[in-house]
Parts: C-alpha cells; structure tokens; sequence
C-alpha cells in the first residue's frame, strides 16, 4: 500500500508517494535525482548515504522514505554549489581533502553538523564526528585538516 | 537478498499513542514488528532474516521519547535515541556510567537513529548499554493489554535475541537507580576499532560505606560471553564488605570472567583471550570506579 | 636547477570541486531509458557440479527482461589467464560465484526472480589451504587447465592447482649457503583481504541490435576492458565503446575486466535494452575479486659482518577459485622477491595457487604489501640473530645505483635510492635514541622496513595523449588513464601548464574516458600513469608546440627555431612584433591577406616503456623494470602488555619519488596508503568457515581504518633524485605507501615487547598470546 509523503529537502517542499519499503537513500537518488547521495554497503556502516535529516546526520540507506514524513532533508547539493560553495567544500578543495570522492558528500554533511554545533571542534571531535564515514583513499589526514581549516574560516565570519 | 534494497513488502503503522501500538501489536500479533531507529530491524529485513508483514513505527509516540528524573532514579523512554542520551546534560553528571555506554555505541549517525528500547529489545550481546543499565539496577517497563509491569532488565534480556516481552507488549521505559552516594562506576569497552561490536564490554559500580568498605558493587560483562550479559554476583559479593585492594579486585576480577561462557565461533577473539582479557578489564574498570568514588561525588 | 613554474606546487585538484558539490558523476548514477537492473543467483557451495537449474518461474514474473545461465554465456575472459566465465558453467568453485543473472525493471523484481530461480547442486571436495592445494590427490579447481589460453610468460601446470609457477636462479645458493655464517628460515602468513574500495563495481552495458556495444563502467582500464570484451566475445573492437567516468576508488580491484561482459549479455538478451549492475557490499566481498592470500618461507644466509650470501625463497599465493590476475602478481612478486637488496644467491619460486577461496585480483601494492611483510621482518630478524642493527644490515645489503637486482639488472646510476630513505626514516623515528620505554604502563617501540616495486606490467606497453588547442587558446588534454582518486590528472595538467608555460585554469584534463574518443592507454595501473601519461603527455605539448611553430613562422617570417611558445603566445624573444597569440593559431593561421596556413591544432604524444625484456623462463634473468621506486617506512607503537592492544603513535615514511609533481597529492597518497595498511596490519581478514563461506562479507565484521584508527603523527620525507627518462624525473608511489607497513609494525612491536610475529593480521589476540607464551617461558 503505497503512502503519501512530504518533505523539506535542501530548501524545497516536496510530496512523494511511496512504497512503505522504500529506503530513504533510493527515494532521493532515483525519485528525486539527488546522485550525491551515494550507496556504499547498505547497512549503515560506511556512511557514504549519510544526510542530514533535521540537522542530524543519519544513513538513509536504513531509514525509511516514510519515516522522513514531515522532516527536513539536506543532501549535498543542498549546502553549496560550485559557484557558491560553502566552506567546508571549499576547505575540501584546498587541503587535498578529497580523492574519489564516494566518501566526500557524507563526509562534509558529517562535518557539517559537527560544526553547526561546535564551531571550535578539537582533533578528537573532528574524528569522532567524521568516524560514520568510512574513507579508504586519504587516510583522513587531509579531512581532519579541511575541518579543522573551515572551522577556523566559519568562527571567523561570525566574529 | 542484498543491501541495497528492502525486498519484503509490508503494511505499514504510525500509531501516535501507546494504548494503539498495543492495538495494533494485539491484532497481528507475530507478523508485527516493532520499529523505531531501525538500524537493526533495517539490516535483518534487508539480509531475509525477518520478514514481518507488519511494521509499527514507534517513533511519532511522543510519550516515549523523554529523559527524566524522580527522586530514586532516572527514566528513559524507549525511544530515546542515543544522542539524545550522551547530549543530555542530567545523564553526562549523574550517571556518566550511562553516558560512556552509549557513545560506545555505534557511530554519529547510527546514535542518531537508534533507540535505547531498540537496542535492549534486539538483545545483541555485544550492546553496550545494557551491561551498564544492569549496573545501575534498571527496571524494564512494559505496556500490554493487561496494563504495565516490570521486570529487572537482568530477567527482561533472556538470550541472543531473546526477551521478555509477551506477545502484543512493548517496553516503554528503563528506569535505572541513582547510585547511592559514595558510588563509583566504570565502562570498559574493547573492540577492534571505533564503531566495531564490542569484544567485551564491562560496566561497574563501586558504592562504599562512611568507613570506606565496599558496601554494594555490580560487576556486569558483555559482548558475545554467553547468550546474555553476565551479572557477576560472586565477584560482587567478594568485594561487599571489604576494603578495596588490588588484590581483592583481581580476586572479584577472575570470579567474574570464570563466570564467561563465550561461544567458540565468534570472529572477533576466541573464548580463552575473552576470559583472560576479562579479568584485566575488571579488574581495571573496579580500580577506575573505586578511583571515581573519591572524587567527591563524581561517578 | 630548473625553475618551476606549476610542476611542483600545489595546484588544487581539478575534480575536487565537482566532487565537494555531489554533482561528480559515477557510473552507478547514470540513468538511461529502457534501463535494466541485474540481480546475481549465487553458489552457497565452495566446489560443487551444477546438475539443473531450473529459470522457468523467474522468466515467468512480470518485469523480467532477461535471465542469463552460464551455458548461454561460453565465453573465457581473461588478461593473463583466461580461466573464467562470467557465470559458472558446469561446476562452482567458490562459494559467491556467479550462477544466473536476471535483468529486470527493477531491483525489486529482478532479486524477487532470483528467489524463484532453482539451482541443484553435488557438492564436490573443497581445498582450501594452498600447501594442500598442492600436494597429490587433491581436489582439482580446473581440470581443463590446459585448454586456457595465457600470457606467454605464464607457466600454469595442468593436472595440478597451479596456475602459474614462475622460477628465479641467480648465482650458486648452495654456495651461497655454505659461505653462510648463519642461516635462518621462517614462515610467513596473510590471509585474503578485499580492496574496500567506497565504490562498489558497477557496469552499465548495451549491446544494441545493429551489433554496437555500449559499456559504462567504474573500470580502471578502459582500453583493457575493450580489448578484452572484444577478444571474450569475438567482437570487432570498433564496435565497441567503453566510457569509464569517475572512479569511486579501484585500489587495483576495478583493473582488467570484471562485470562487463555480464551486463552486454543481458543487454543483448533483453533486446538491447542498457542493463545495470551494481554489486552489493556483500558481492564486493565474496563475488567480485579479492586479493590473494599469502605464503612465504624464507631460507637466508648471511656473514657475521652483514652481507647477505643467499637467500631461497618460496611464495605461494591462494589465488582462490580463478588466477586472471594472480598469475601476473605471483611473477612481479617473484622478480621483487628479495625486497630492495643485492643478494649474491638467489633460489625463488613464486607460486599461483587455485583454491576454492573467492578469486584473486590486484591490490595496491601487487603482491608486494604481502612478501615484504616476509622479507622485511626477515631482515629484522637475521639482523638480530647476528647481532647487527637492523637499519646498518639494511644499509649494508641495499640494492643502490650500480648493484645487481635478482633478475640480474643492474641498477641504473640515476635509480632511486633506497639507502636515503632508510636513512631518512631512521632520523625520523628517532631510531637509536633512548627514550622511556614504558609510558604509563604501556611499552613503546620502534620498527622500520624499507621497500621497492616496480609497475608489473608486460614490457611493451604503451600510453598516449592528445592536446588539442582551442580556438580562445585554451587547451583540452584528453587521455586514457581514469580518475579513480589518485590525482594523476591534475599532475598532468601541471605537466602541459609547464611545457606550455600556460596557466593551469587555462587547462582542461577530460573527465571522462571513452575509447571512441580518447586515445589509447594499456592501463591504470601499477603506479605507472604518471610515468607513462606523463612522457606521452610531455611529447604531445611538444608536439603540440612544434605545429604551432611551424604556422607561426610561416605568418611571422622567422626561422622556426627561433620561437618560443609561452604565456598563451609564440613569439621571439626580445621582438615584440614577432609574437602571435596561441588562439590565433587554432582553427588555422592567416596572413594579412586572408589565406588561410596550417589547420586546426593536435598535439599527440605516446610513451611505450623502455629497456623491458622478457624474463627467462627457467632462471627469471632479464629486465622487468620501468622503475623501481624505493621507499622506507618506519613506526613507533605502543602496546597495551595485559589485552595485547597496540597503537601505532607516528609513522615516519620516505619515497624517492624524484621529483614532486603536486606536493598535496602526494601526501594524499602517502597517508591513505599508510592508513590502508594499517587496517591490513590489526584487522582486516578473511575468516571463512570449514565449508569456504565468508563469515564476514560486510563492513560491520570486516572492518577498515576509521578516523580515529589512525596514528597521532605522520611523517613523510620526500627524497627526489630524479630519473632521466621520467616526465621531470618523476616516479610513480600510488601503491608504495601501502608496502611495508605490515613489517615496519610487527618489527616496532618487537622492539616494544619481544614478541615476534609471523601472521597477519596482528590482532590484539596474537600480541597478546605471544606475550603470553614469552611469559610462560620465562
């Protein structure tokens, strides 16, 4: 029995109908056309289909479409673009943060909610923040760094 | 069956109330299941291992989502997430005992979904939280047809999947004791890596009288040594009385890894490194707990 | 000194910003009309005849577009070893492997088809431990072993588990032994590990009616997947395209060909229709390829004084159920088999074994992160046995310019030098200087292990580049090696801005890799695409330049000669009059009165590797190398002496890459192989049960490095003397941080605790069991 939905997702409202078995991850990839979000082993370990749902990181490859009735959804297309991307993007970029990318777009929506709370994270938060998303290329180094950079750069606009 | 979709089909509810939950679990009754984080439900569903034909979201009932404190103890409804837990300010400076346990748990986003009655209720023993409740004495409340009762979460947790819960009940709430003043407690987690399923996990509490004698300890040991968690009652009682030593907490240590029943498959360590690796844990967790009592009040 | 003016700085990465925003496209997002989604039926057995399978009902089910059984697919891929259909025919032999594919509408239906597909098997004896594996009377993985086809340098022996035995001699061992002081022998063990690469494989494939193919694919290898679709199938090659977009991670899983042909089949079945596949993790684990396991035993002579007499060596690699790739990497691993020394005396014989393990494939490092965990701890442990230290024995034995390697090659003068990175490493780690052992109950330690590897590739193979000028002056460079996350591009892109002394905003690296368009490259692969993209990219700017020059010279009247191409113009020093700029040039010159010179602008360049031979078959004697890239790790550990538990607190890393091309990419390469080894080194391991299932085939039981799994400091020295014939001297390192960590670990551990270790993984369980029995010896 299919069943009507309505969420906010990066900005816009939208309604779906949808299975009750469908996964939120498949709803935004193949409804909503959203590929940032990425599938990399569909039980929640890796991270890679992480996205925000009213403010909080989760993975969508365990939450169903229908739970997220009603909420607030940003994916990575949602918090920047190239024109105008937001630091933490940008902070990617500019330290070697990023090399295949799969890992990336969970990864900034991790950081994203770290700093979100805590503008001034310690190397332990960042790590303990980010250790939902699994990367297998850069060793995390550069990420820690790209963080701790747009932490910096972020503290500094508020001020 | 693969992870990447949800193959079994299902009816789907969002009760808003505890008393239709209990409807809606009394009418199907086994072709029900509950979800509320679903991070495990999620991955058995995917994996073929259960495939209910009813699924009941309990996370739209809003009297089951709350962290409060009464004069003896500390409730917790069932589906508190576990971030809401370890971001609670109570829990983080009266029972960091709790806290250590649930940011033991999982990751970021995975303490984000999952619940407390979710991780009790799926009775994994290797959850981290658990052990530690145990610890603190908590009592599982349980809502059916028939009205509510409770259990210690010691006799709910009965076996690798295995509760207490009776066929249309769901648990609404744990409620663990203050510890008593003079108390102490640590959580002790090994595990391959961050975010691994524990190897062992140990929660103790120290609570000592005016003379500085142990006047109660709880010794709890989890993570994959039996089909439950182990409360040592003998290590407990060989430490009730005394005057805490490093040799007595070695004594109470051995007592309670000599209690381990560890299944010989698991591929996280064998048996023998689990009992041996058991008392070090103990006995170090007991030595940081009595450490705790002095700090004047801080547990 | 040359003055640099983008070769060597840090140029931010080309695709970072498509990556950061989540608009980076890889195959799994590609959507196309008509699509098909593939779901795979697989064997619950290790080894077992397929009797029937029985496809009715699932053809029956509404949306089913195509099932697909071995039989209707004949066909034996394979770039060394053609041993495998892309579904089992006739038997299974591992547990995991392919049986049916269904291509239908949706996920849904197409696992639902799976479900209703029956299969009936006898299950045959499984072997699943390498030296069974050989001996007489066991249970043969392929019988028809001697109907493959396979790379001439491959010695397969059929009637046996052996999918390749090569063999090297050099000199007298025997002699070499008795000349021995001491000789020491011990066993070394790792078990199979998988690449976890982010990216699960995912292949798009169309087959359309009019005999066009189609392929979309996270291939590392463009070239090689046409090659090797088109020799499987028996189809000309230009009817066939491969396009590879970005790659999430290959980590040498995603060389050669994997799921293409599947996906082309079912197209072809299901009337042309594009049919998807995307693995699941599990799959990752136990369908698709892993890397191999390892044995080794290693038999050393030495003098008192250090110097390495002989050494016999015996490797042998599970290559599990198929040995495509396993063959290649036993033979590198045995032209390497000594690690970075000169050894008088040498007896090796490298083995590629069949088991009913899943199947073997490449993995950063090509057999090298296996048996320099064996030489490596060797060394440490000859060096102990002689009383000599460790970083003095190494130096003592270095393979530097000049010597002799096991193949017999002598060194080039500007070789890499692995005796300053040793020495590097060792200033880094802080090797000889006493500092408190014990720190708060825990023991500290330091080990050290030095490496090399070349690329493991057939001695002939070649890349190209095409440059094309735009008509704004803006250039495109399009070439064949994929973006997997190893950065070359961007290095690339750095190389032409250097030639062209142009700015890199000026240049575009394609994204996305198409064999219609682009032009030819062997593989990405082997840490060799710097190297060869790079010279081919070097000479297709030059070549480039030089048509710019001749159109110029023409419209400026100048002796070609005489100009220079740089800041978007050609012009003569000095005459400002005499200068064009480039976008004048790029459709076609033209004089003042409108007549038209030259014509539109490509630059093409090509490298094919040089001074490669062939290896005899017998001794292994000749000339496998492009370059050696040498290289030293070292660790500092701590190690909890009562659970065993052991944390590495800083690596200290050297490479002599010879020349830095990006500084940050580099690093990036550094820390993430160093991290990945790390994983390998504590906990990352295969664990099957008696009947060769998987017990953990997913990220909750397999587990890799997490952020907070890293050491607390990293350090790495560059050490730069370049090589000639390398684009501005520049040696690849994209596998060789994951080399030698294992080693340099269990050797720091030693250092901590006096326990010796033989097995990978280290878990806390093996520390702590050796603590255990050195204490009951005591």
């Amino acid at each position: 029995m299919k069943k009507e939905i309505e969420f906010t997702i990066n900005g816009e409202r939208r309604k779906l109908i949808v299975k009750p078995n469908e996964l939120l991850l498949n709803v935004i990839r193949e409804d909503l056309g959203l590929t940032g979000t990425k599938y990399g082993c569909g039980t929640g370990e890796c991270g890679a289909c992480t996205v925000l749902v009213d403010g909080e990181p989760v993975v969508s490859c365990l939450t169903l479409a229908v739970a997220a009735d009603k909420k607030t959804i940003t994916t990575i297309e949602g918090i920047g673009t190239s024109e105008n991307p937001y630091p933490l993007q940008l902070a990617f970029v500019e330290t070697g943060a990023v090399q295949c990318g799969f890992c990336t777009p969970g990864m900034i929506l991790s950081a994203k909610a770290l700093l979100d709370k805590n503008p001034n994270p310690t190397e332990n938060e960042i790590k303990q923040a980010i250790a939902g998303n699994l990367c297998r290329c850069t060793g995390y180094v550069k990420i820690i760094e790209a963080i701790k950079l747009a932490a910096e750069r972020m503290r500094g606009r508020k001020r | 069956m693969g992870t990447r979709i949800l193959l079994n089909d299902f009816e789907y509810f969002e009760p808003e109330t505890i008393s239709d939950a209990i409807t809606i679990l009394a009418k199907y009754r086994k072709d029900a299941k509950l979800i509320a984080g679903g991070t495990d439900l999620l991955v058995d569903m995917k994996k073929g291992k259960i495939k209910p034909k009813y699924l009941v979201n309990l996370m739209k009932i809003l009297d089951l989502r709350y962290i409060t404190k009464d004069k003896r103890g500390l409730r917790i409804g069932a589906t508190t997430t576990f971030r809401e837990i370890t971001a609670s300010k109570l829990i983080k400076r009266e029972y960091p005992l709790l806290f250590e346990a649930a940011e033991a748990m999982g990751t970021v986003q995975i303490r984000n979904m999952a619940t407390i009655g979710g991780n009790i209720c799926n009775a994994i023993p290797s959850a981290e939280i658990p052990p530690a409740l145990v610890a603190l004495d908590a009592v599982a409340k349980i809502a059916g047809r028939r009205g509510e009762r409770s259990l210690p979460l010691e006799e709910f947790l009965m076996g690798i999947g295995k509760i207490a819960l009776k066929s249309g009940e769901l648990l609404t709430e744990v409620y663990a004791r203050s510890p008593p003043p003079r108390s102490g407690t640590a959580f002790l987690k090994l595990s391959r890596t961050t975010a691994d399923l524990a190897t062992l996990n140990v929660a103790v509490r120290v609570t000592l009288e005016k003379n500085g004698a142990c006047k109660e300890a709880r010794v709890v040991v989890g993570g994959g040594v039996g089909p439950t968690l182990i409360r040592s009652k003998k290590a407990e009682a060989l430490l009730k009385g005394k005057v805490l030593k490093e040799p007595l907490i070695e004594k109470a240590a051995q007592a309670a890894s000599a209690q381990l029943k560890p299944r010989p498959t698991s591929i996280r360590a064998s048996p023998l490194y689990k009992i041996e690796v058991c008392k070090v844990l103990v006995k170090r967790a007991l030595l940081k707990a009595l450490e705790r009592t002095k700090a004047g009040g801080a547990r | 000194m040359v003055k640099y003016s983008y070769v060597g700085k840090d140029v931010p990465r080309l695709d970072a910003i498509e990556k950061v925003t989540g608009t980076a496209l890889y195959t799994g997002d590609l959507r196309f009309p008509g699509m098909l989604h593939t779901k795979l039926l697989k064997s619950p057995y290790a080894h077992a005849k397929i009797k029937k399978i029985d496809t009715s009902e699932a053809e029956k089910l509404p949306g089913v577009r195509a099932v697909l059984t071995g039989e209707e697919a004949p066909y034996r891929f394979g770039i060394y070893m053609s041993d495998k259909t892309i579904l089992a025919i006739d038997k299974v032999r591992h547990v995991g492997e392919p049986v049916v594919a269904v291509a239908a509408d949706t996920e849904e239906i197409a696992e639902q088809a799976v479900e209703l597909i029956k299969v009936e098997y006898e299950e045959l004896p499984a072997v699943f431990d390498v030296r069974k594996a050989m001996e007489e009377g066991s249970p043969l993985v392929h019988e028809n072993l001697s109907e493959y086809k396979h790379a001439p340098f491959v010695y397969p022996k059929p009637g046996k588990n052996i999918a390749n035995h090569f063999k090297l001699r050099k000199g007298d061992v025997e002699r070499g032994f008795r000349e021995a002081d001491v000789v020491i022998e011990n066993e070394f063990y790792q078990p199979q590990v998988q690449n976890v690469q982010m990216e699960t494989h995912t292949s798009i494939g169309q087959w359309l009616q009019n005999g066009q193919i189609n392929v979309w694919t996270s291939a590392q290898s463009p070239f090689a997947v046409r090659h090797l679709l088109g020799v499987g199938l028996g189809v000309p090659l230009h009817r066939i395209n491969v396009v590879v977009p970005y790659i999430g991670g290959g980590f040498g899983g995603k060389a050669g060909l994997h799921w293409e042909p599947l996906v082309v089949l079912l197209s072809k079945k299901a009337g042309g229709r594009p049919v998807k596949l995307v693995m699941t993790r599990e799959e990752q684990f136990y369908t698709t390829a892993v890397r191999q396991g390892f044995y080794g035993r290693i038999k050393t002579g030495v003098k008192r004084d250090g110097k390495i007499t002989a050494m016999e060596i015996l490797y042998l690699w599970d290559a599990g159920a198929y040995a495509d790739y396993g063959v290649n990497i036993t033979r590198a691993a045995g032209y390497s088999c000594t690690g970075p020394y000169e050894i008088p005396n040498i007896k090796c014989d490298s083995i590629t074994v069949y088991t009913n393990h899943p199947y073997g494939t490449a993995y950063r490092g090509f057999g090298h992160p296996e048996f320099h965990f064996a030489t490596e701890r060797q060394m440490d442990l000859v060096a102990r046995e002689i009383g000599m230290d460790p970083v003095e024995f190494r130096l003592k034995n270095a393979a530097v310019p000049g010597r002799i390697t096991a193949t017999g090659e002598k060194l080039r003068e500007d070789a890499g030098r692995v005796d300053e990175c040793i020495k590097a490493v060792a200033e880094a780690i802080g090797w000889g200087k006493k500092e408190p052992k014990q720190v708060g109950g825990k023991l500290r330690g330091r080990g050290i292990a030095a490496l090399w590897k070349a690329p493991a590739m057939p001695s002939f193979t070649s890349s190209s580049a095409i440059l094309k000028l735009n008509e704004d002056g803006s250039v495109t460079l399009s070439i064949s090696s994929t973006e997997m996350g190893q950065g070359t591009p961007t290095a690339l892109a750095q190389i032409v801005a250097e030639e062209l002394q142009m700015p890199i905003e000026k240049i575009k690296v394609v994204t996305k890799r198409e064999t219609d368009f682009g032009p030819y490259s062997w593989q990405t692969v082997a840490s060799r695409g710097l190297f060869m993209e790079g010279n081919a990219t070097l000479d297709a700017a030059k070549n480039l330049k030089e048509q710019v020059k001749a159109t110029a010279a023409e419209l400026l009247g100048v002796p070609k000669e005489k100009l220079v191409v740089a800041e978007e113009k050609v012009f003569v020093p000095g005459q400002p009059d005499k200068s064009l700029p480039l976008a004048s040039l790029a459709t076609a010159g033209i004089f003042p009165d409108g007549r038209g010179i030259g014509g539109p602008v490509l630059g093409y360049g090509m490298y094919t590797a040089e001074g490669l031979t062939n290896l005899d078959p017998e001794t292994g004697q000749g000339l496998p190398a492009l370059m050696w890239t040498f290289g030293a790790q070292g660790a500092e550990v701590e190690v909890d002496p009562e659970t065993g538990d052991v944390r590495v607190l800083k690596m200290a890393s050297a490479f002599d890459i010879g020349k830095t091309i990006n500084p940050t990419i580099v690093k990036g390469q550094i820390y993430g192989g160093i991290v990945q080894g790390i994983g390998s080194a504590f906990m990352e391991e295969f664990i099957f049960d008696q009947k060769g299932k998987l017990l953990n085939s997913n990220l909750t039981d397999y587990k890799i490095c997490r952020a907070q799994d890293i050491p607390d400091e990293f350090v790495f020295i560059p050490i730069e003397n370049p090589q000639l014939n390398a684009p501005h001297g520049a040696r690849g390192v994209g596998e060789h941080p994951r080399i030698s960590i294992e080693p340099a670990i269990a050797n720091a551990i030693y250092d901590a605790v006096g326990v010796d270790l033989f097995e990978i993984p280290m878990s806390r369980e093996k520390v702590w069991l050796g603590l255990k029995r050195k204490g009951e010896r005591k």
